[in-house]
């Protein structure tokens, strides 16, 4: 191939970050240093007699503005520290990451300021008879902005989804109790697995009796089975993809995970499904982390203020949490490693090559849940001495409620990026046949996944507490 | 098959991460990617080192090899060529 013709020019830049280097130049690692960070700090102050509420402010509920008002006048000062610390800490990381502190900064004011906003919009008691649930109005209003008005590219450098999701998921392994992810991670596996398996295998048939090259048969079938984008991009450059694959797999995993952020809340409604049972059906079939904490959140907001809806918003979270990032995140790299192989010994040869290497296991493997489990280590061990009514009374409000309302910003902050850097105009057109192999799959995912949920395993999800 | 190569030791001559044609900086392929910053990230674990090849064309591995293998004057030579 002509390199004239191959590829835009750009920088040729050239980053090695395997290795010791990881720890510095992977999100994955920052969001670790980042969430632990917090939560060992948080460990420090309880166990100081001290707590992390006064930094981890949210708005309170509100029924008029004279309310509201007189909230942000009275905790100026903590919304302002809080403000400092997340920017400080997500501005030293995007630093070292690459991104020019420059773009990040005035970005990040912006997409703290619109939270603080929905956030403020999700507190008020009538929000729920709108439906304003902060999650989806995150999404849509991000959409807007940025499909509707339109914001300079640059700022895209504050708008990191990924990076406030995984932070955010850290923080969660401090709310979720190991116990719970032992107790039921062997169940999210299985799940998670078999759809998985004939997930993949439904979109890789179908894309192949469409015509389609197995390279991009592959990616589209690990984006729609495993973790929607990062799948794509991991499966792709294992497979040696065509530059042209990874664009059409993200551009079709995208438009099926918005539109599964809405539909899967939305019938588990009418369903009137338990949290934790909606959480895993979530964890089942949404196909990006982000996207389905978006609707996982969502539908469980809805629990004690929609009738008929039982469980916590708690179970719809710890529910999705396993079944996507225990069940499906952290095999990405054994899926890359396989896909590998058989590109190499069964398909046919490309100008490039290389035997596949079985490190990429470890390189691929999404290292933020290393810090998600250290973090339920850790609470779990403060609060392992603790009775019941103690930890209710003592441990939750000055331990775990702060950490919950850190997890909660990072979030918002992630459901606000989302919509904010997905321009619909400038995604690369699908295709009519990857679209379809890919739908073909999303068909199977979610009416697999809702049996296995919701009837085969039902009783051991509404559990989840227990 | 080499089980568990160390990365830290430099890419053989022949490997893409140590090639004129490879592109893998996290901003570039994102902006390359439309979409990609919106449900990952270019500085995402799973995605290894993994990069763009502008003289095949192709999203792959930094441990593959090519007989195309530039050390940078050849491609240089191409690009203003």
């Amino acid at each position: 191939m002509n390199e004239a013709v191959a590829v835009p020019p750009s920088p040729r830049v050239v980053v090695s970050s395997v290795g010791w280097r990881e720890l510095w130049l992977k999100e994955d690692w920052w969001a670790i240093w980042l969430g632990l960070g917090l939560v060992i700090a948080a460990t420090a102050a309880y166990l100081g007699g001290s707590s992390l509420a006064w930094i981890a402010v949210t708005p309170a509920k509100w029924s008029t503005f004279d309310q509201l008002a007189r909230h942000f006048g009275d905790n100026i000062g903590r919304y302002g520290a809080q403000f400092v610390l997340w920017l400080v800490l997500f501005t030293g990381a995007t630093s070292v990451l690459g991104w020019k502190a420059k773009s990040f900064v005035p970005a990040f004011i912006l997409l703290y300021v619109l939270s603080l906003a929905i956030f403020a919009l999700g507190a008020w008691d009538q929000a729920q008879k709108y439906n304003l649930e902060p999650p989806l109005v995150a999404l849509l209003v991000g959409l807007a902005i940025s499909n509707l008005v339109g914001l300079p590219r640059w700022l895209d450098a504050g708008f990191r989804v990924e990076f406030y999701i995984k932070t955010g998921i850290v923080l969660l392994g401090a709310t979720l109790p190991f116990t719970l992810i032992v107790w039921a991670g062997p169940l999210a596996i299985l799940q998670a697995s078999i759809v998985s398996i004939v997930t993949f295998l439904v979109i890789y048939t179908v894309a192949r009796k469409l015509g389609l090259d197995p390279r991009l048969s592959a990616t589209l079938g690990a984006g729609g089975a495993v973790c929607g984008v990062s799948a794509a991009i991991a499966v792709g450059g294992a497979v040696g993809a065509k530059k042209e694959d990874p664009p059409i797999v993200i551009t079709t995993v995208i438009i099926w995970a918005i539109v599964m952020i809405f539909v899967l809340p939305l019938v588990s409604r009418a369903l009137h499904l338990h949290t934790a049972v909606a959480g895993a059906w979530i964890g089942t079939s949404e196909f990006a982390d982000a996207a389905g904490f978006a609707a996982a959140q969502a539908y469980g907001g809805l629990a004690g203020k929609v009738d008929g809806i039982e469980g916590t918003p708690d179970q719809a979270v710890w529910a999705f949490t396993l079944m996507k990032v225990v069940g499906r995140d952290v095999w990405i790299g054994i899926w890359a490693f396989v896909l590998a192989i058989v590109a190499t010994t069964r398909w046919e040869r490309t100008e490039t090559g290389g035997k596949p290497n079985a490190a990429e296991i470890w390189w691929r493997f999404p290292k933020f849940v290393i810090g998600f489990l250290v973090a339920s280590v850790i609470i779990t061990v403060i609060a392992s001495g603790v009775s019941f009514a103690d930890y209710d009374k003592v441990v939750k409000p000055a331990l775990v409620v702060p950490i919950t309302g850190l997890r909660t910003w990072a979030f918002v902050f992630c459901f606000l990026s989302i919509g904010l850097t997905t321009r619909f105009r400038e995604l690369a057109p699908a295709g009519g046949k990857p679209f379809l192999a890919f739908t073909a799959g999303v068909v199977v995912n979610v009416v697999l996944g809702f049996v296995l949920t919701t009837v085969v395993f039902a009783s051991y999800w509404e559990g989840l507490t227990r | 098959m080499t089980l568990f190569r160390s990365p830290a030791k430099a890419a053989p001559v022949g490997r893409c991460l140590g090639c004129a044609h490879f592109t893998n900086d996290p901003q570039v392929l994102e902006s390359l990617f439309p979409g990609l910053s919106s449900f990952s990230s270019g500085a995402a674990s799973v995605r290894a080192d993994d990069g763009l090849c502008r003289h095949h064309g192709r999203y792959l591995s930094a441990w593959c090899t090519c007989p195309a293998f530039s050390d940078g004057h050849e491609a240089d030579a191409a690009e203003k060529g």
